[in-house]
């Protein structure tokens, strides 16, 4: 497993990659976003630690952008000027999985990358149901394809499991909590945020209309459900 | 005999004629007035002995009639004392001297006298028959002794009062006139005396008529006048000075007083602000309300009349000499709606003249005007020097103000508002409500606006306390306000950067550490790990105030109950390592408010986390929320040390960390219930402290109620 770690605190980076190296991963460690952007190229990590306010005119989003036009490589995101809640949905807009605020421990850091690294590897959810489609919205779960009137969308593995998730209980309200331990592990059973943050991206690139959704519907303070459409004819 | 000369009889019964024409006027003027009874009955008296001489010197001619000659000579006798005894109460009532009761005396005296008369003619033999006239008798002599000396004594005396020359010439030639009357028993010298006596009578009816018909009268048109002149001129007036002086000289002209003062009340005193014929050091002298003629006057309101300072008024002196100098004295208050504004003191000399009652009238009319004026000069003169200082005020500052009607015309703009661009256009292209009213005639009363350039906030005030007339707004330059706003975010943002990322790396490292430390390094990384727990404690409380401060407040349905059991859940480790005994009592479950579920939560966690860290192993921590009229009442109880009542509202100080004993191991960053008040203030509700029963603290925090009916589930 190749690890890549962008931060231009050389402190932050070394520990993190002595840690991670004494747990058998293979590490790349750069002091800057173009640097990382390149060795990103070069080394094809299986996942990424991206700090985000890093000198030059790169920062972290960038790099987290520029790799989501490429890659669904799982990101982590560091961050040490988090605020409000907004900085934190931003971060994981630009495509981030995870986004953790400074400082982080060591023990936590390792748990979170063998989850992510454990989420990206099981490539497919339950065998139940394999797939969904009424003319405008098409989700393979097989192949991991999802299509809006008949375009490609390219989900994140974390959207793409969540959306896997609800539509397995289609019709059935999941919880926060359920869909937080199984979509990013029973370790993040308080992270309250990711739902929320991933159920709007994940509306905005499938919803006809983010404003009032049909397909994921939110039952206040309970959690998420997925409701399935009657078959569109499509106009063509 | 020198017989009855025609040019004598003439000469009486015109002179005669005239005055008694001159009695029925007065009298038709004014009969009640004692002075006019009086000098009627004098004229009476005089009439009648003028027609007993006639009498007696026609009967000289006739054949003897001892009856009719008697009568004659009784009325020429009545007449003679009767008239000597008149003009004397006559004089002693023009004088003003009389008594209590005097003219009672008068008129029994008379009576008494005209009884005398007719019992000595009908009860008495008559007098022998005479060819001559008898010489008066000595009853009548003594009769004229003492009447009519004292009548010219009286007249001597009061010559001051009676004012009139030709009265007290009247008085001498008719006393001359009695007087030639007792020389000579001759007919021809009586015809004189009567001819003489009635000039006499006849200069003192024109005398009366002028002091009682034609001064008034023409005294009155003449005040009327100059009262018109000096209100025109001292109401055209509104310089304070001016109108003081002008004040003092009219009262002087008007009442012909050698010296008038002026006296303006200042709180209990009184001070001598203008003269007139004063000396002029004696002004600001001070007399207090109260206290001498002046303060007197001041105090009951009303005008005080003295004839002669040095001998009538037995008060306290008011001025310096007063008491050698002054002679009458009149006071006349100034009086402005019921209030003594001042005094007006109007002085003749000692030897100088009196004051007439008409003339204290008109001083008070005057000084009524005067009262005006000067009260209005005051309130022009306080409405000015407001509107001046308004006007410096809203001209000097940097903030623009703007009035403007419902019209939307333009009332008023400083020169703040009239430099800004924007600003100037639109009160030119009258349009200026579409730039400050942009919610129409119902707008916030203060918003944000940016005119040139820049962020001004706008404090809308309405005009008109019951109908709109009009709106003002005050504008200020916010611009430097937010820029510095927007640095200190931006600070906090980059000092927490800088902080967190070293922090993290000195943790990391203990981290590293801690995987080959022995036991004892393991305790020290240990002791460093807790103290940069409390650093990273401050720099997250630091950013949690910005972060309450920077979010929206989210405004939608809260269920209490699942929010207490969020919040509770989230320090339910913190409570049990302690051992402590956190529970809800009873919620609710239909509670329900409108507003940001995880800032509320994110409060109840600091006043329950506050709670835990306060009370030792073992406590108890109880939370409980209770609906009480239209708020929502959260309180967390804990049975731990407690916190001093006069600490009570400064713990929600920024950075206010209790220093009572019992806490100096409790870290925190003092921000905590700083962001609990912050929280409550954006719900619109509130947070206290009590004093628990037995001991610890309860904190309660507040927000209004919610309908819990027909909620909308929709959220995002």
């Amino acid at each position: 497993m190749r690890v890549l770690i962008v931060d231009d605190e050389q402190v932050i980076r070394d520990a993190l990659a002595q840690k991670l190296r004494q747990e058998k991963f293979e590490v790349v460690t750069c002091g800057n976003g173009l640097e990382g952007l390149r060795a990103f190229h070069a080394s094809k990590p299986d996942l990424v630690v991206l700090d985000i306010v890093m000198p030059g005119d790169m920062d972290g989003l960038t790099v987290c952008r520029r790799i989501r036009e490429v890659a669904d490589t799982p990101v982590l995101m560091l961050s040490a000027n988090a605020i409000t809640e907004n900085d934190i949905i931003e971060g994981l807009q630009s495509g981030a999985d995870e986004y953790l605020i400074k400082p982080v421990r060591l023990n936590e850091f390792v748990a979170r990358i063998r989850a992510m690294l454990r989420r990206s590897l099981s490539a497919s959810v339950a065998e139940s149901v394999s797939g969904y489609d009424d003319g405008y919205l098409n989700i393979d779960l097989n192949r991991r394809q999802v299509h809006v009137q008949g375009r490609r969308v390219h989900l994140t593995p974390t959207e793409f499991k969540l959306l896997a998730v609800l539509l397995e209980n289609a019709g059935h309200v999941v919880n926060q909590r359920e869909l937080l331990e199984q979509v990013w592990g029973a370790e993040y059973a308080d992270d309250v945020y990711y739902p929320r943050v991933y159920i709007s991206q994940l509306r905005r690139k499938i919803e006809p209309d983010v404003a009032s959704p049909v397909y994921i519907l939110t039952e206040h303070r309970i959690g998420y459900r997925f409701e399935k459409q009657p078959p569109v004819i499509s106009g063509k | 005999m020198t017989g009855l000369s025609p040019v004598t009889l003439v000469l009486n019964g015109f002179a005669l004629a005239l005055a008694l024409g001159f009695m029925f006027i007065v009298l038709w003027y004014d009969s009640r007035k004692r002075v006019i009874q009086f000098y009627a009955t004098f004229m009476l008296m005089v009439t009648l002995w003028n027609l007993g001489a006639l009498m007696a010197q026609a009967l000289a001619l006739l054949p003897a009639n001892t009856a009719i000659t008697s009568i004659a000579f009784s009325l020429t006798e009545l007449g003679y004392s009767g008239a000597s005894v008149a003009l004397n109460i006559f004089l002693t009532l023009l004088s003003g001297t009389h008594v209590r009761r005097f003219s009672l005396l008068a008129f029994l005296s008379l009576g008494v006298l005209i009884a005398y008369r007719l019992f000595l003619l009908f009860a008495a033999s008559p007098t022998s028959a005479v060819d001559e006239a008898p010489p008066l008798a000595t009853f009548s002599i003594v009769f004229f002794v003492i009447f009519d000396l004292l009548s010219l004594y009286l007249g001597w005396l009061y010559r001051r009062k009676i004012r009139d020359a030709l009265m007290v010439t009247g008085v001498v030639v008719f006393v001359t006139g009695q007087g030639v009357a007792l020389l000579n028993p001759e007919l021809g010298i009586v015809a004189l005396a009567t001819v003489i006596s009635s000039l006499g009578a006849l200069m003192i009816s024109v005398a009366i008529v002028r002091q009682e018909i034609i001064t008034p009268i023409t005294s009155l048109t003449a005040q009327l006048n100059t009262t018109r002149g000096v209100s025109m001129s001292i109401s055209s007036q509104l310089d304070p000075g001016t109108i003081l002086s002008e004040i003092t000289v009219q009262s002087a002209r008007l009442s012909g007083a050698d010296a008038v003062g002026l006296f303006l009340r200042e709180r209990a005193d009184l001070e001598l602000v203008n003269v007139y014929n004063l000396p002029d050091e004696m002004r600001h002298m001070r007399v207090a309300v109260g206290r001498g003629l002046i303060g007197q006057a001041a105090e009951m309101q009303t005008s005080l009349y003295i004839e002669n300072y040095g001998r009538d008024w037995k008060g306290e002196d008011d001025l310096k000499y007063a008491r050698s100098t002054f002679g009458a004295v009149v006071c006349v208050p100034l009086r402005y709606r019921e209030e003594v504004i001042g005094v007006l003191l109007v002085v003749s000399g000692k030897q100088g003249r009196l004051f007439r009652r008409e003339e204290i009238q008109v001083l008070e009319l005057l000084g009524a005007q005067a009262a005006v004026a000067l009260a209005h000069t005051r309130l022009f003169d306080e409405v000015e020097s407001a509107r001046s200082t308004l006007e410096t005020l809203l001209n000097s500052t940097e903030n623009p103000v703007v009035a403007f009607d419902a019209a939307y015309n333009l009332i008023f703009a400083n020169p703040a508002a009239l430099n800004l661009t924007t600003l100037n256009a639109a009160i030119r292209e009258h349009r200026i409500h579409e730039l400050l009213l942009p919610n129409g005639d119902a707008p916030e009363n203060v918003y944000e606006i940016k005119l040139d350039e820049r962020d001004y906030l706008c404090h809308l005030g309405r005009l008109g306390s019951v109908q709109l007339e009009g709106w003002v707004a005050v504008m200020q330059d916010v611009t430097q306000l937010k820029e510095l706003d927007r640095m200190k975010s931006e600070m906090v943002r980059m000092v927490s950067h800088d902080l967190k990322n070293p922090l993290m790396g000195a943790l990391l490292y203990i981290d590293l550490l801690r995987e080959t430390a022995s036991s004892t390094q393991n305790e020290m990384l240990t002791v460093i790990e807790q103290q940069m727990d409390r650093m990273q404690r401050i720099i997250r409380g630091v950013l949690d105030v910005e972060k309450v401060r920077l979010s929206s407040v989210l405004s939608e349905p809260v269920m209490v109950k699942p929010l207490i059991e969020r919040a509770m859940h989230e320090l339910r480790r913190q409570a049990d390592s302690k051992q402590i005994l956190f529970q809800a009592q009873n919620p609710d479950d239909t509670l329900c408010f409108i507003g940001d579920a995880d800032q509320f939560q994110r409060a109840l966690v600091n006043l329950m986390e506050n709670a835990i860290k306060f009370s030792d192993d073992g406590g108890r921590v109880t939370v409980r929320a209770y609906r009480e009229g239209e708020q929502i009442v959260f309180c967390v109880e804990d049975d731990g040390i407690g916190i001093p009542s006069e600490l009570h509202d400064r713990v929600f100080d920024r950075f206010f960390r209790g220093r009572q004993q019992g806490a100096e191991h409790v870290a925190g960053s003092g921000l905590g219930l700083s962001i609990v008040k912050t929280i409550a203030e954006n719900h619109r509700g509130r947070v206290w402290l009590e004093n628990a029963d037995a001991r610890g603290t309860r904190v309660f925090i507040t927000v209004p109620a919610g309908d819990s009916g027909g909620l909308d589930v929709q959220l995002e």
